[in-house]
């Protein structure tokens, strides 16, 4: 009896261990994250998460919205999906500044499911999201910031430099300095006044600028900061008048504070000849609404690039889903960086049995580090080892006849930059 | 299933009472602790996790709280940081508030970090963990607050501190100007100051940056003034400008700092919106898990409820299933065997207990039916085993007796009375020693019967009423009482005699086949299909070493190398059951080549297939051809040769003795030569130096030489078709050696080409050696002959040992035999088999007239009736061997000495 129980006891342990290999068996192998600084994973059927760094309040308010209705307008395109996954953006409100961009960014990487974030709009938010999003293993690409010393991590000011970076829009030290060239060169202008906000984007413009006119010869008679929220400009005007500059070159952020601005020195008999230059903010419309006749005369720059159908067609899209066209001519640059982001994930996204989505966060760094010329609106990107990936190729225009609007203003470039780049250029217009 | 049942019911069934007992009482126990120790561990399970779900929700909430309360605590005393450290004074405000700030903040980021580890663990509610975000916003931004609030503190330090600070600095150059600019006593210098010292006490009450820009104005405009003005000195003009310049770098950077700090304070503001929210998220979530933990505990003991019922249900019904199970098997058999018994005690045999089970119960029925049923079949069982048995006995072809222990015949079969020739009672009288040719066989088959208790195939002699004896085998039985007492002798009798003759018959047979197949000269193997070796004749076990019982079984190729070439054919006779022959098959053995002629014959034994392989040693056949051979060659050369040398030699003659002509006319001595040279008017002096110079006597000495050599070919040549003139005398071959080796010492040819002395020679002679009739010089020629040959071999470079030859002498076979062996370079076959060829040669042209073995060749065989054969190989060296015969010898020396 005893052998007979032995064998009952034997065939019901083998019985056990068959089913348990059959169950461990069938079983898919799970994936195992290898990357250095961690991997996000996105279960079937849930959404995959992006962040949206943006000025949604504030000076640069108009900007930072058409840059979220084109990420928007871009991934509508792709029925909200992505990878076979809805998408889902978590917006945060930069406002411009730095402590906005350091909330913003800290309300993202609070949610580790976010894989990479598009923004900042204002180089000076980027300085501390950059930062923070960098430290939580994050990417960041952003379609407007120019400051010098993101992307610079070789000069003085580079420690503003983080990995994870990524810009597609131009990088300022070469606006200041063709700006400068342009000043000194092609207006024959000797004796400068700068007047900036103090910020990252406003100052390296001012200092970049400075630098190339002083070299080349000229004066810088005043360089002032101002608060662009500061209605108060008396003082500054005062200021202009002491330093006796044949220009004023007004790097700032806001275009109402340079609209502002210009009409001041417009109303002073006193400064009525000093020439006003500034930089793209003065390409919005705004700009054009509040300064009236006063920008009758002054000069900008604003970044050039290739006239394509694809540009025109973007454009008729925002104008059809959110009524009006684009603000500004740069909605190029974030539908480069919305590409970039995407096409990035694409090719590090690891697809499991389980239909499980696993992105590997330092992969994607390297990913986007990686890109060679990828085909953006703007022109073919590659991107550098510190996140520069955009183009800097710029056109100086002047404003003769208000009566035509912006479309006016593009069609009479008066300097490009490089210079050689006119034979291929051509500007466009949003309005 | 229903095969399980089955298996599970024959199983129970098969158990006995105790051991359903056992299970039984076994199963009840093991319910009964299962059940106390499955409750157990159920309310273990539910206090254990209740505890813990209840304590760690309390604690998250705990956490919770008293980090909004930190949070909040950190935040207000920044506020009131900011808010007194202008009164205060840095220093006091930094002890009073901002220690406990970043005491606040570490502390808050110290429980968020336990948050985190608690809200990992499995056992805690979902509602805590779907805020993850925002306790992880929380943590985050609360460490931020943290940095930011150095920040500022360093910025506030920066700007405000009471002695280094940008403000005293600002200050202390205001005040330095003040003293400068109110010693020039320039009311609009010093009006210009007031203006901005206002415009600065303007700023830093209301920290607008226009108003810095007006401060910055006037600096700038107060700058010109003091460079323009005449009523300072040009050293107080300068230390003007330089605490103006300090001035104004002061006043940029207390804007910068202003700014940096209200960007600071800005930030906290946007951290108050952000984390508020997240705080009350967080307390919302806690509490929600309080609340589900309670849920749960509550869920928990409700199904803890239900398994307990559950337990003691499946107990009710295991009991009711054992008391059922008690009942089928034991009592409901019980009461059946008894009432079994009681219709037994009353006589009904044909009754039976009705028990489906194996054990006690079950076996004690068995037993019942089993006691009647023996009862009534033993009788008819005996009855018909008896029969069946008389039947066997009877019809028997064999004989069959059974007799008593001492040999009495008890019975005996039909068979039995034929074979014996007598009737049975007779037989039943008989004794052993009636029957038994010899009677010491029967004792020999009783010792054999009480050894064993049984003898099997023992053979004997019987003697039948006819008188005849026969030939039988027994095989007998005892039969046996149970006390051992022996009952009879069963034994059956079998006739072998035709048998015995039949075997004696294939006996003799076998052994005349064996002896005409070991008779044989050849070499007689039968192989099988397999080729395994099935006979062995005793040549062929003289010939491999092997004997018949060590080859046969073994396969063919293993134990007769021969054959391992011969393979196709034993394989094509299996095939086409034809005869193959394969003839001079070579062989080397040792140092001699031998031939064989292989025939293979295919046999059929009782439908097993196989072949006869007959190997005839045709060596000395061979051998024969070959010497036959030869022997024609050399006869026919040497008639050719002896008749070209009595062409040549006339002619030879001529030329030699005109030679010697011409020399002796020309000799001055001779008269006949001076005469007729005088009628010539020739001098003969002068001829004679004529002669000289132009080398015409030396001339006629090559061609004397020439000639000689030539007449000496010819006498070699004329060896060939002349019986040696020479007689014969009988001979002492070894006294003849050693006279041929002294010879060869001192012979100038072999002299000048080779030291005969660094030679080892080694004699091994036979001193049985009978004499031998032989010409003596016509043997020292040829010997000198071998001696010449095997020094010239070895003083070759190809000689890689010392030179060395072995003279040997042997009487074997009614000849004498003489070797001449070399250590030299030896031949090639083809050199071998040409050697006696005449004008065959190896050595160099000029060195050898390719005669000498030629001639020896004839010496031998054709003037002595000799055998003369070399065997070699290369690099092995080389060995005459010379037979003489020694019969002719004795036969000429009789005729010689007497006859």
């Amino acid at each position: 009896m005893v052998i007979k129980l032995g064998a009952i006891v034997v065939v019901v342990g083998v019985i056990v261990a068959v089913l348990s290999t059959i169950r461990t068996g069938v079983g898919p192998d799970p994936f195992v994250c290898r990357d250095p600084i961690g991997c996000v994973t996105v279960l079937p059927d849930e959404p995959i998460k992006f962040g949206v760094i943006l000025a949604l309040s504030g000076g640069s308010v108009l900007l930072g919205s058409e840059q979220a209705n084109i990420i928007q307008l871009i991934l509508e395109q792709r029925n909200g999906r992505f990878l076979n996954h809805p998408v889902e953006l978590v917006f945060a409100d930069e406002r411009c500044s730095p402590e906005g961009g350091a909330i913003a960014a800290l309300r993202l990487v609070a949610d580790p499911a976010v894989i990479g974030i598009w923004g900042t709009t204002c180089s000076g938010a980027a300085v501390t999201a950059a930062r923070i999003m960098s430290e939580a293993g994050l990417v960041m690409v952003s379609p407007s910031n120019t400051a010098t010393d993101l992307t610079l991590p070789d000069t003085p000011e580079g420690a503003r430099w983080w990995p994870g970076y990524f810009r597609t829009a131009w990088n300022d030290s070469e606006l200041g300095l063709a700006t400068a060239v342009f000043a000194f060169q092609r207006l024959y202008l000797r004796r400068a006044a700068i007047v900036h906000a103090g910020d990252a984007y406003t100052r390296g413009l001012a200092e970049t600028f400075a630098n190339e006119f002083t070299r080349l010869g000229g004066e810088i008679s005043l360089e002032i900061t101002i608060d662009e929220e500061d209605r108060q400009l008396g003082p500054v005007m005062e200021a202009l008048a002491i330093a006796s500059a044949e220009m004023v070159y007004l790097p700032l952020s806001y275009p109402d504070t340079v609209a502002r601005l210009t009409r001041e020195i417009r109303a002073r008999p006193y400064l009525s000849r000093m020439l006003i230059l500034g930089g793209e903010t003065m390409g919005y419309k705004v700009y054009l609404d509040e300064a009236g006749e006063a920008a009758v005369g002054t000069y900008l720059a604003v970044p050039s690039v290739d006239d394509t159908p694809a540009i025109e067609q973007l454009a008729d899209a925002y104008q059809t889903r959110y009524g009006e066209g684009p603000p500004s001519q740069n909605c190029g640059f974030t539908h480069d960086a919305v590409t970039l982001l995407l096409r990035a994930v694409e090719r590090v996204a690891v697809i499991d049995e389980t239909g499980s989505l696993h992105i590997g966060r330092q992969a994607l760094r390297e990913a986007l580090h990686q890109t060679v010329s990828h085909p953006g609106l703007t022109g073919r990107l590659s991107c550098n080892r510190f996140g520069d990936c955009g183009r800097s190729r710029f056109v100086f225009l002047r404003f003769t006849d208000l009566s035509a609007g912006l479309a006016g203003l593009y069609r009479h470039p008066v300097y490009f930059w490089p210079p050689d780049d006119a034979f291929n250029t051509s500007i466009g217009s949003s309005e | 299933m229903s095969g399980l049942r089955r298996h599970l019911t024959r199983y129970w069934q098969g158990l006995r009472v105790t051991q359903k007992f056992s299970l039984l009482f076994g199963l009840l126990t093991a319910l009964l602790i299962a059940s106390a120790v499955t409750a157990y561990l159920v309310f273990a399970f539910i206090q254990r996790q209740t505890e813990t779900m209840i304590l760690t929700s309390l604690e998250i909430q705990r956490l919770v709280l008293e980090m909004d309360r930190s949070l909040e605590k950190a935040r207000r005393l920044q506020r009131d940081f900011f808010l007194h450290y202008p009164e205060l004074g840095l220093a006091e405000a930094r002890d009073r508030y901002a220690e406990a700030v970043v005491m606040h903040v570490a502390g808050v980021v110290d429980m968020s970090s336990r948050l985190q580890r608690l809200i990992g663990q499995p056992e805690i509610g979902s509602a805590i963990k779907e805020n993850r975000v925002d306790l992880n916003l929380f943590l985050a931004t609360t460490t931020r607050f943290g940095e930011t609030f150095l920040q500022s503190l360093s910025l506030i330090t920066e700007a405000a501190e009471e002695t280094s600070g940008r403000e005293a600095e600002l200050e202390a150059n205001a005040v330095w100007l003040a003293t400068i600019l109110e010693s020039s006593s320039d009311p609009i210098l010093i009006d210009r100051y007031r203006q901005m010292r206002l415009a600065e006490k303007e700023y830093l009450i209301k920290r607008q940056r226009h108003l810095m820009q007006s401060v910055l104005n006037q600096v700038f405009l107060l700058s010109r003034m003091v460079e323009n003005t005449s009523s300072l000195p040009e050293d107080r003009q300068l230390a003007a400008l330089v605490h103006l310049n300090n001035y104004r770098a002061m006043a940029e950077q207390t804007a910068d700092l202003d700014r940096a700090i209200r960007s600071r304070v800005n930030e906290f503001n946007l951290q108050a919106e952000t984390i508020d929210p997240a705080v009350s998220n967080l307390i919302r979530a806690a509490g929600a898990d309080v609340l589900e933990t309670r849920r749960q505990i509550d869920q928990l003991v409700r199904r803890a409820a239900v398994i307990l019922f559950l337990i003691a249900l499946i107990g009710v019904v295991l009991v009711l299933a054992v008391g059922r199970l008690w009942h089928l098997s034991i009592s409901r058999n019980l009461t059946r065997l008894t009432e079994t018994a009681r219709q037994m005690q009353y006589g009904n045999l044909r009754v039976k207990a009705e028990v489906d089970s194996r054990d006690e119960i079950g076996q004690l029925a068995e037993a019942f039916n089993a006691m009647v049923t023996e009862i009534g079949s033993k009788v008819s069982e005996l009855e018909s085993s008896r029969q069946i048995y008389r039947r066997l006995f009877e019809d028997s072809h064999d004989p069959i007796t059974l007799a008593t222990p001492d040999g009495g015949i008890i019975d005996i079969n039909q068979a039995g009375v034929v074979l014996f020739g007598y009737p049975l009672e007779t037989m039943k009288q008989f004794k052993p020693k009636d029957l038994y040719i010899d009677e010491r066989e029967w004792q020999a088959f009783i010792g054999r019967l009480t050894e064993a208790g049984y003898v099997s195939g023992f053979e004997t002699r019987l003697r039948r009423s006819d008188g005849r004896v026969m030939e039988v085998v027994m095989n007998t039985t005892v039969q046996k009482a149970e006390d051992g007492r022996i009952l009879f002798l069963q034994t059956i009798v079998r006739d072998i005699t035709e048998q015995k003759a039949r075997e004696a018959e294939n006996r003799r047979l076998q052994q005349q086949l064996d002896g005409i197949i070991n008779s044989m000269p050849s070499t007689i193997i039968g192989i099988d299909a397999e080729f395994r070796v099935t006979h062995w004749n005793e040549r062929a076990a003289e010939n491999t070493g092997i004997s018949a019982d060590s080859a046969r079984g073994e396969i063919v190729t293993e134990v007769c190398p021969i054959l391992k070439k011969e393979k196709h054919l034993i394989r094509q006779a299996l095939k086409d059951r034809q005869a193959r022959q394969h003839n001079k098959v070579a062989r080397q053995t040792d140092r001699q080549l031998q031939y064989a002629d292989i025939t293979v014959y295919p046999l059929s034994t009782d439908g097993h297939n196989g072949v006869v392989v007959r190997i005839d040693d045709v060596t000395d056949r061979v051998r024969m051809e070959e010497l036959m051979i030869q022997t024609e060659k050399m006869m026919s050369v040497g008639g050719l040769a002896a008749g070209m040398a009595h062409e040549i030699n006339n002619p030879l003659g001529g030329i030699l003795q005109g030679t010697q002509n011409i020399r002796r006319r020309l000799s001055a001595e001779l008269k006949a030569n001076q005469s007729a040279a005088e009628q010539a008017g020739i001098d003969l002096a002068k001829l004679a130096d004529y002669l000289r110079q132009r080398n015409i006597l030396d001339y006629l000495d090559g061609i004397e030489t020439a000639g000689k050599r030539a007449a000496h070919i010819i006498t070699n040549m004329l060896q060939f078709s002349r019986r040696s003139e020479s007689r014969m005398a009988p001979t002492d071959l070894n006294q003849l050696l050693e006279k041929v080796i002294e010879l060869a010492g001192n012979d100038y040819d072999l002299k000048k080409r080779f030291d005969f002395r660094q030679i080892e020679l080694e004699r091994q002679f036979d001193p049985s050696l009978p004499l031998v009739a032989c010409t003596q010089t016509e043997i020292e020629q040829v010997i000198l002959n071998l001696l010449r040959n095997a020094a010239q071999a070895m003083s070759g470079p190809d000689q890689k040992q010392q030179p060395r030859i072995h003279l040997r002498t042997q009487y074997e076979n009614d000849a004498a035999r003489i070797e001449v062996e070399d250590n030299g370079p030896g031949m090639t076959e083809e050199v071998r088999r040409r050697a006696f060829e005449p004008f065959y040669t190896t050595k160099p042209v000029g060195q050898g007239t390719g005669l000498g073995l030629s001639v020896s060749y004839m010496i031998i065989t054709h003037n002595h009736n000799g055998t003369i054969e070399v065997q070699s190989k290369p690099s092995q060296g080389a060995r005459f061997i010379i037979h003489l015969p020694v019969k002719a010898a004795v036969r000429v020396a009789g005729a010689e000495t007497g006859d």
